[in-house]
């Protein structure tokens, strides 16, 4: 992967809280606890990872807004629990 | 663009995940930018005929005559023990040139937990340095000859669980419910897991039909010339713990032995592995 792909800098809330994280994608990262069934969405902003909300989203594997949907597309990447 | 993912590679990400207990599936297909840049994620169809993807033996077509619309690579994201564990098994197969696993294989991009994450690859036997985002993921390329193959799919998946060699030949040869593993004008899996082994042994033991799965008259002087002497039509588990050996002595000749560095990590009790001096290669590429 090119460097200039990458979306590189450090997180702000949720359980990345001042970790510097990359996303090979330009929205951001969806961070996922699949034995939690949490996760948790980071929006790419100013040169920096945001979570959307501190609170815990539930994981889905099927319907409309499932993480293996986000896998496909090219806008989070799908990133597990450090 | 064109490129999809196989219902054969979608059942290796979904038995992938179930493994690991972190591991969420991270992309099979790869986005605009992936495909301006190419690679295992981007269907032959949809990239340069140049990129390295689509070049070697096992991967260009034509001639090959497998799908030009596919992907061969699975990212599977995992926390930093799982990716060490993924990444130790893959290993492991990557450093036996005897597993029959490893043909399926082209590459892989891991990670054991500290320094750089690494990109390994099966037919070079080379290392080089890849990109930090392969300590979140690990990056595993299928030869896309196989893409659709489940033999070969379920030969990754074996590495993936951490099934050794042995368990796995056992495995394909259906050790205990026969008391023959194949004969002459056998043909299968049984078949096919030793022409594997005999090439591993020697590439060039089976000119004409290849790793056909069928036991006919070229498996069969192959298997005499290395293996059982005589006319070679029965393998059973004599000839079997035989190549086992032979394959032993020729991946353990003229090697070199390098520290290997997450010994501790890993916790084996052996601290030290061997590998081929003369295929052991670390320098920075950028690919995937």
């Amino acid at each position: 992967m090119d460097e200039n792909l990458y979306y590189e800098g450090i997180c702000f809330g949720g359980p990345l809280n001042g970790e510097i994280m990359i996303s090979r994608f330009p929205k951001g990262i969806l961070l996922v606890d699949k034995q939690g069934n949490k996760c948790w969405i980071y929006d790419w902003f100013n040169d920096s990872f945001t979570v959307r909300d501190e609170e815990a989203m539930e994981v889905y594997t099927v319907g409309e807004k499932n993480r293996y949907r986000a896998a496909e597309e090219p806008n989070y990447d799908v990133i597990a629990v450090p | 663009m064109t490129t999809k993912a196989h219902a054969t590679t979608r059942y290796i990400a979904s038995n992938w995940e179930s493994y690991y207990p972190s591991a969420v599936l991270s992309g099979i297909v790869g986005d605009p930018a992936h495909q301006a840049r190419g690679g295992y994620h981007i269907s032959i169809e949809d990239q340069s005929s140049t990129n390295y993807s689509v070049i070697r033996p096992d991967d260009k077509a034509p001639p090959g005559k497998w799908p030009r619309d596919l992907a061969a690579a699975i990212d599977m994201s995992m926390n930093t023990r799982d990716m060490t564990l993924c990444s130790d098994r893959l290993w492991w197969v990557w450093n036996d040139v005897t597993d029959p696993r490893r043909i399926y294989l082209n590459a892989f991009n891991g990670w054991f937990g500290s320094g750089d994450a690494k990109r390994y690859d099966f037919v070079t036997k080379g290392i080089s340095i890849t990109t930090p985002d392969h300590k979140w993921h690990v990056h595993g390329e299928i030869r896309r000859k196989y893409v659709e193959d489940m033999v070969a799919a379920d030969a990754i998946l074996s590495a993936l669980r951490g099934e050794t060699k042995e368990q796995y030949l056992a495995i394909v040869a259906g050790i205990g419910d026969d008391d023959m593993f194949c004969k002459y004008s056998d043909v299968g899996e049984k078949v096919r897991a030793m022409q594997l082994q005999l090439l591993q042994f020697d590439p060039a033991c089976l000119p004409v039909a290849g790793p056909d799965s069928d036991y006919g008259d070229e498996t069969a002087s192959a298997l005499s010339r290395i293996v059982t002497g005589g006319d070679g039509r029965i393998y059973g588990a004599d000839a079997w713990a035989r190549l086992q050996q032979l394959c032993q002595i020729k991946n353990g000749s003229g090697s070199t032995t390098i520290d290997w560095p997450l010994k501790a990590v890993i916790n084996f009790p052996n601290t030290t592995v061997t590998l081929p001096a003369t295929q052991i290669q670390v320098d920075v590429l950028e690919q995937e």
